[in-house]
């Protein structure tokens, strides 16, 4: 199946300027692999796929288990059982050094004592290459991170965006066979993260076969770079699937939760509707209609999933799903509102644009939504 | 900002200046005008002079000037070698075995220095292996004593190095003898400095083990500046002193120049 | 899924232990191998046998009782005045800030390089019957003997020691004051607690950890100290270190210098033991670099 990355049209317009040293990566297969510290298990039966070329996103709280995945395949970590393969090469027993990975952490970690040239060329040193193409993939390595000025700097004269991206190429010089990005993010300011964001989605683009694994907290990052998210929980790989899938059909209560806020709200199945292909689900008296789910069986009790941002003020008389709440608590929050109710004892949070007018506490509402954006789950995940 | 008012602070300070004047000040003042004295009947030296240096300087001061410098060098570079051997070899094992083997390469700075010399003079007096009265025994005796302080030094500094950077080399392909060569080694190069600069520090100024097995002709200067007061020319153990002090100085000085390119945290 | 572990390599077994045998064995050889000689030639007869004899004999000396009595007494008071004047320094270095505090912390801590025979030579300097002190009293009093002495005795050996390792209390107990929120202090000051209270309730449970360190640390210097010992010459202070000496080097007599050589590593050892004790429940590291 082809990667069918969403890139916004604008941006696949412009002519991106593709390296001209070809990255052929391969794939990473994680195998059953459990691993656990003295009784303590931080990661069990662990299977995922990742695919050439795709960036897989692993996130999940902490504890989760994702950076122990990521330095499995780097090799700091010794699986008690499983396999992980890069490719079709079994890497379960080799060191580090002879895995052909690039590795970038969230503290850079680039060498203080080197410039900036001989941190880039220091795998390819490692690895005896010779001089010239020592020299050209460090040149060509900062040209692609933008950072060809700074050569003979030390690291200690650069931001932190700035090592970063030092980092980043360091780890490409060695022309790896797959991307390791352990938080590389969470050290820099929200500003300069927004940004980094955007380079690393360009590095991608350039580098159409580089394989990259991205661990990270934060689910914007997620969202935007990734081709794949695999959300994890309690060293469990709790769902995996493209990130507007996960996020707009959320499989399980987790995910719902994890990624982006969620309304859950108890619901009974009832029927589907033959006329409209809709699902029935009575809530508290009212009866729903939502997108319909195969695996619903009548009369059981689920859980319907709605975004902050998909529930809007409903029209007097206007037809559709009907909501009525009563409002809590209103916070403006600069580019939106976040207004909170209750609705027959569950809590909605909505999002709207700004209001214009004053709404007090107290204050009875209807809402409404569109079918398609309420999710079925089940309750128990 | 426990004492509020002025007369409360200057009188603590005033305090502090008279203490630490009489403790530690004075004492170092006295040696060095005890240094240059010719002659000390009153109260204070008199007839300054510049021929206990001089004296100290040559003959047979000369020659442990030289012998304690000597010994310093060789005693600290083996003691950093095998020092930075054991620190980084500890790193690669288990917990409990660690533990007690970092206790075993504390315990001979726990240990009094005369009782090294003494179990230095019952092993190596006879053979298969025959040190006594040799300059390796004194050169042996410094080792053992600052052994402990190299070991202890490098171990902090590889604590405080962060794993990510040993990691990311090998990552990047660096094989474990590159890795510490170009990574761990030269990270680490500000402790493994102040491990040597203690080192030679200690042992300029060792006296305890020296003294049980120092053969003729290699004594150092402590055991110079204790022959001299003993025989009552305390003004040259004075100077020789002051060289001691200064020598040990100029020494540190010049490693703390030593450029490291390793920020310090 | 199991075809795939064929092509799997077998790890190799984890040999970097083998790292640690060579520093292991020259340690072994140039330290532990004589201490385990000495220990041998002092419990064991010209055959091997075990004995305690030449236990018995040195025990029961009146040299090696004084020696032993003085080695324990000079170690507690001098690691006492030790601890109380590094905690004075410290609390006026660290809570009555004057510019040049860094400095003078810096100087004392310098002492620490410097050997300690040094001190004992400047006292016999100022406080010896040719000395300073002495000088300015005959002259001021017109006195025929020198009136102050006790250089020659206990007390000297140990104003001299607790002015050279008190820095090993010092250091700790700067570290353990610089991480005291000063802004605990300045809200006790505004609730009305005076100087006093704030040392006793506030500061002192923050320094108790660096203060056992660093005493213990103190005893376990303290009581193996020679160079000290060795130039204040006093003929009544002789202390466990001073008697191996003696006994090895101007006597001549190995065995009876075994022995004690033994009991004063045996104490030693224990003052270790007693540190690194304290330091793993109480914290306060960075006492010294042992």
């Amino acid at each position: 199946m082809s990667i069918d990355v969403a890139i916004d049209g604008a941006a696949s317009a412009a002519p991106s300027i593709v390296s001209d040293v070809t990255q052929s990566g391969e794939g990473i297969i994680f195998e059953g692999v459990t691993v656990a510290y003295r009784g303590h298990v931080v990661l069990e039966d662990f299977s995922l796929d990742v695919r050439i070329g795709e960036i897989m996103a692993l996130i999940g709280p902490s504890g989760s288990g994702k950076t122990t995945a990521l330095r499995a395949v780097a090799g700091f970590v010794q699986p008690t059982k499983g396999r992980i393969k890069i490719g079709n090469q079994d890497v379960t027993d080799l060191p580090p050094y002879a895995r052909g990975i690039g590795m970038v952490v969230q503290n850079y970690a680039l060498f203080p004592h080197m410039r900036i040239e001989d941190n880039v060329a220091f795998g390819l040193r490692a690895r005896n290459a010779p001089r010239e193409k020592i020299e050209q993939r460090v040149t060509e390595c900062l040209r692609l991170v933008g950072m060809s000025k700074y050569v003979g700097r030390y690291p200690r004269e650069l931001s932190g965006g700035q090592q970063q991206r030092i980092a980043v190429a360091r780890a490409l010089a060695v022309e790896p066979r797959v991307l390791l990005l352990d938080e590389p993010l969470s050290a820099l300011d929200a500003q300069i993260r927004r940004q980094m964001v955007d380079e690393i989605a360009k590095l991608h683009r350039d580098l159409p076969g580089l394989t990259v694994l991205y661990v990270t907290h934060d689910q914007t990052e997620a969202l935007t770079l990734a081709d794949r998210i695999a959300i994890m929980h309690d060293g469990k790989l709790s769902s995996l699937g493209p990130s507007q899938s996960l996020y707009r059909q959320p499989p399980n209560r987790f995910t719902a939760e994890f990624l982006g806020r969620a309304n859950l709200l108890p619901v009974r199945v009832e029927a589907t509707d033959g006329a409209t292909g809709l699902l029935r689900v009575n809530f508290a008296g009212a009866t729903l209609h939502v997108s319909n789910d195969p695996n619903a069986k009548t009369g059981t009790d689920q859980l319907i999933c709605i975004r902050p941002h998909s529930l809007h003020f409903a029209e007097p008389e206007a037809p559709g799903n009907r909501l009525r709440g009563v409002v809590k608590d209103v916070q403006w929050q600069g580019d939106h509102h976040a207004i909170t109710l209750d609705c027959g004892g569950t809590t909605l949070r909505v999002v709207t644009k700004p209001l214009r007018d004053r709404l007090d506490r107290g204050v009875s509402l209807d809402l409404t939504f569109q079918p398609d954006d309420a999710t079925l789950i089940a309750a128990s995940t | 900002m426990l004492v509020w008012s002025r007369s409360g602070r200057s009188l603590i300070l005033a305090f502090l200046a008279v203490l630490v004047g009489v403790v530690y000040v004075a004492p170092l003042a006295i040696i060095l005008m005890a240094s240059f004295s010719g002659e000390w009947n009153g109260v204070l030296p008199s007839k300054p002079t510049l021929e206990h240096f001089f004296s100290a300087l040559t003959g047979d001061s000369g020659a442990q000037l030289r012998a304690s410098i000597i010994t310093g060098m060789v005693a600290s570079s083996f003691a950093l070698v095998v020092g930075t051997w054991s620190a980084l070899a500890l790193r690669s094992l288990p917990r409990v075995p660690r533990r007690i083997l970092d206790l075993a390469f504390f315990i001979p700075s726990a240990v009094p220095s005369v009782s090294v010399g003494l179990g230095l003079l019952v092993a190596f007096s006879r053979p298969p292996i025959l040190l006594n009265g040799t300059v390796t025994i004194v050169f042996i005796a410094h080792f053992i004593l600052i052994s402990a302080f190299t070991y202890g030094n490098v171990s902090a500094g590889l604590a405080r190095l962060s794993p990510d950077f040993e990691q990311v080399a090998e990552s990047l392909g660096a094989r474990p003898f590159y890795r510490l060569c170009h990574v761990t080694l030269p990270m680490i190069l500000p402790y493994l400095i102040a491990a040597f600069s203690l080192s030679f520090a200690l042992s300029m100024g060792e006296l305890g083990a020296t003294v049980m097995v120092y053969p003729p002709g290699w004594a150092t200067i402590p055991v110079g500046i204790f022959t001299l007061t003993d025989r009552g020319e305390v003004f040259e153990g004075a100077a020789m002193s002051m060289l001691l002090i200064i020598s040990t100085l100029v020494i540190l000085l010049l490693l703390s120049r030593i450029p490291t390119k390793v920020a310090s945290r | 899924m199991a075809d795939a572990a064929i092509a799997a390599p077998r790890p190799a077994p984890d040999t970097s232990w083998l790292w640690v045998v060579p520093p292991l064995s020259v340690i072994g050889l140039l330290f532990f191998y004589p201490l385990f000689l000495i220990a041998r030639q002092g419990l064991t007869d010209g055959k091997d046998v075990i004995t305690f004899e030449h236990f018995a004999t040195v025990l029961h000396t009146r040299q090696f009782h004084s020696a032993m009595w003085n080695t324990i007494e000079i170690a507690l008071m001098s690691s006492a005045g030790c601890v109380a004047l590094g905690f004075v320094v410290a609390l006026i270095l660290s809570f009555v800030p004057f510019p040049g505090s860094r400095e003078i912390a810096r100087f004392i801590d310098t002492f620490i390089a410097l050997p300690t025979f040094l001190m004992a030579l400047a006292f016999t300097f100022i406080y010896g019957s040719a000395g300073v002190l002495n000088g300015m009293l005959m002259d001021l009093f017109g006195n025929t003997a020198p009136p102050v002495d006790f250089v020659y005795s206990t007390w000297g050996v140990v104003l001299a020691e607790v002015t050279v390792f008190t820095p090993f209390v010092l250091r700790p107990l700067l570290a353990a004051f610089s991480l005291i929120d000063t802004a605990q202090i300045e809200v006790a000051s505004s609730l009305g607690a005076g100087p006093w209270r704030i040392i006793r309730q506030i500061i002192f449970p923050a320094a108790l950890p660096a203060l056992l360190a660093g005493g213990s640390l103190c005893l376990l210097l303290t009581v193996n100290e020679f160079g000290i010992i060795l130039f204040i010459g006093a003929k009544g202070v002789i202390t466990l270190p001073l008697l191996v000496y003696d006994k090895a080097i101007q006597e001549g007599d190995y065995t009876p210098a075994c022995v004690i050589a033994v009991i004063n590593v045996v104490l030693s050892l224990s003052l270790y033991s007693l540190y690194r004790v304290v330091i793993a429940r109480f914290g306060g590291r960075n006492a010294g670099v042992v």
